[in-house]
């Protein structure tokens, strides 16, 4: 197993009176996507928002060997990027800005912070929408743009919430083709999925929530078979029924 | 549009209105007996007015871009009416003790009012902020301490009508105009308002991080607490300081920004100047055509934008749904 970009031990989450997530411990590797499933309300995007940082937790987050309560602001975007499964921003910014966010808060020259955005840019292949506005893109193109936001601040650990969720067949298989590519790369892909065919077929190792806890974790097509669905969702799954997609060429 | 263009384009509309302002008015600046009074009075209302124009305008920007609204002015926080309640109990001190000190002009306590008005409403606020308020919860705050602080300000204006004088300088005030503003009342919030615009410019990056959303700019790095605090603070001062000179002038904050964005774009730090200058020229065109309608002597300022501002705002509103309509 390659090194852990995070390591979670006995992780709980508590938000107002209620406990979201319990006793959550589990590692993502560099070099792979891990999905994170469940059923609804199982508590993933709190698990991811927990990872990010952005909600307080009880036990322990390590982010590439370091204590995530720990790190300073400018620490965490150099470890982590996060993309929510939607984002707010309606305003007419010229895509370049958008992605020119991530550096927000990461003090180096100008030269390196031109470089990281460009380079985000031409890997998400987004480079020829730099001088359109945000809002007249679509579906797609906007989730390209939010990826290339979080590749600029130069993390490699991309936590993405439903990445694909509300995007047609050939731009979802598009986007799992480039997380591959990222993975391949060496980024560390924590990905929530609602979708498990899509789960079962692009991501090396899952783990599976239910009620806040932690049932089942491991490679993917171990994770994603008879018993453990059985037991999170309720179903049974039916291995004969295959519809599969791929992008031509 | 470039931006040096659209600067050198809004720095032409300011020299225009002022030079329009400065030749309004009932006496005439051929008479030269009168010629240096009515420039020193012109000057520093038309100053008066570019600073409230600018004040507002980068109020409104900031709140804008804070709540992620294009419909929030600077009044929403509650600030423009606790400095209008401000400066009305300062008219009504100042007309108490004005037999017993010359000293206590109206000219000198109505901005300290304003300010300690619009600093109070600003103390309530960041106490809900330390408390952790969210947007929404801020966005109340506002409307209660406005609702609050005009139920007691007209409460004050009508215990003034006993007063003649004194109970039609509350109404001018709470109307909004400049015709009272000195050279005193200019200097006193011009660093105000120098500071408060550069604030707000330097926190235009975070700003635009903000339009996205508080979780997703803290995940890239934003200090959000620290960028509500500060920002409500300086749009606190700002608004103090316009409704000092220029008492309580409506749609001004919420017109300019809207106006702006089709052309400068979303980006704070380039809004924050464009509307400094498109506030104040419009603020100086309006207060010269209050000045220039037959029939009367002088039509409040905050009358004026009420009526120019209103149809241009609805305008703008229309204009902004064909567009999204469109594509």
């Amino acid at each position: 197993m390659g090194e852990s970009a995070v390591r979670t031990e006995h992780v709980q989450v508590t938000l107002g009176a209620r406990q979201v997530l319990r006793d959550i411990s589990f590692q993502a590797q560099y070099g792979m996507i891990t999905a994170v499933l469940g059923p609804n309300g199982a508590g993933k995007t709190t698990l991811l928002k927990a990872v990010a940082g952005l909600l307080p937790h009880a036990g322990r987050i390590e982010v590439a060997s370091r204590d995530l309560r720990k790190l300073h602001r400018s620490d965490r975007v150099r470890l982590i990027a996060y993309v929510p499964q939607v984002s707010l921003l309606a305003s007419p910014f010229r895509v370049e800005h958008v992605v020119q966010q991530a550096r927000y808060s990461l003090h180096t020259d100008r030269h390196t912070h031109h470089a990281a955005v460009e380079h985000a840019m031409e890997v998400v292949d987004i480079a020829h929408l730099r001088k359109r506005s945000f809002t007249q893109l679509s579906g797609g193109e906007r989730r390209r743009v939010l990826l290339a936001r979080a590749l600029a601040t130069e993390a490699r650990l991309i936590l993405l919430d439903e990445p694909t969720a509300s995007l047609d067949i050939r731009h979802a298989l598009s986007f799992y083709e480039l997380l591959r590519e990222l993975a391949a790369n060496g980024y560390c892909i924590v990905a929530v999925l609602h979708r498990l065919d899509d789960a079962a077929r692009f991501t090396d190792r899952a783990i599976l929530l239910k009620d806040g806890r932690l049932t089942h974790q491991g490679v993917t097509a171990d994770v994603i078979s008879a018993e453990p669905i059985r037991d999170v969702y309720g179903v049974e799954m039916d291995e004969e029924t295959v519809l599969s997609f791929r992008l031509p060429g | 549009m470039s931006a040096t263009r659209l600067h050198v384009a809004l720095v032409l509309a300011v020299v225009v209105a002022g030079a329009l302002a400065l030749f309004t008015g009932t006496a005439s600046l051929g008479d030269e007996s009168l010629r240096a009074t009515l420039l020193q009075l012109r000057g520093a209302r038309l100053l008066a007015a570019f600073l409230a124009g600018a004040a507002l305008s980068v109020g409104g920007v900031a709140v804008q871009g804070l709540f992620r609204n294009p419909l929030a002015s600077p009044s929403i926080l509650g600030t423009t009416a606790g400095a209008n309640l401000g400066g009305q109990i300062a008219l009504l001190t100042a007309s108490a003790f004005s037999g017993a000190t010359a000293a206590l002009t109206i000219e000198m306590v109505l901005p300290i009012g304003s300010l300690l008005g619009a600093l109070v409403a600003l103390g309530i606020l960041v106490m809900f902020l330390r408390a952790g308020a969210d947007l929404l919860t801020l966005l109340l705050t506002g409307f209660i301490l406005s609702s609050l602080f005009l139920s007691i300000g007209s409460f004050l204006t009508s215990m003034a009508q006993d007063s003649w004088e004194l109970g039609r300088t509350m109404v001018a005030w709470s109307l909004g105009s400049v015709s009272g503003a000195g050279v005193r009342h200019v200097l006193f919030a011009l660093p105000l308002i120098i500071a408060g615009t550069v604030a707000i410019w330097g926190w235009g990056h975070a700003l635009d991080v903000m339009l996205s959303g508080e979780e997703e700019a803290a995940s890239l790095g934003v200090d959000v607490k620290a960028t509500r605090r500060w920002v409500v603070v300086w749009v606190a001062v700002l608004t103090g300081a316009a409704v000092s000179v220029g008492g309580g002038v409506a749609f001004v904050g919420l017109i300019v920004p809207h106006a702006l964005r089709p052309i400068v774009g979303a980006e704070h730090r380039r809004l924050v100047p464009s509307a400094a200058l498109l506030g104040g020229a419009f603020l100086i065109a309006c207060d010269a055509l209050g000045r220039a309608m037959p029939g009367r002597s002088e039509i409040p300022l905050g009358i004026v934008t009420g009526l120019i501002g209103a149809p241009l705002f609805l305008w703008l509103l229309l204009r902004m749904q064909r567009e999204a309509y469109d594509g």
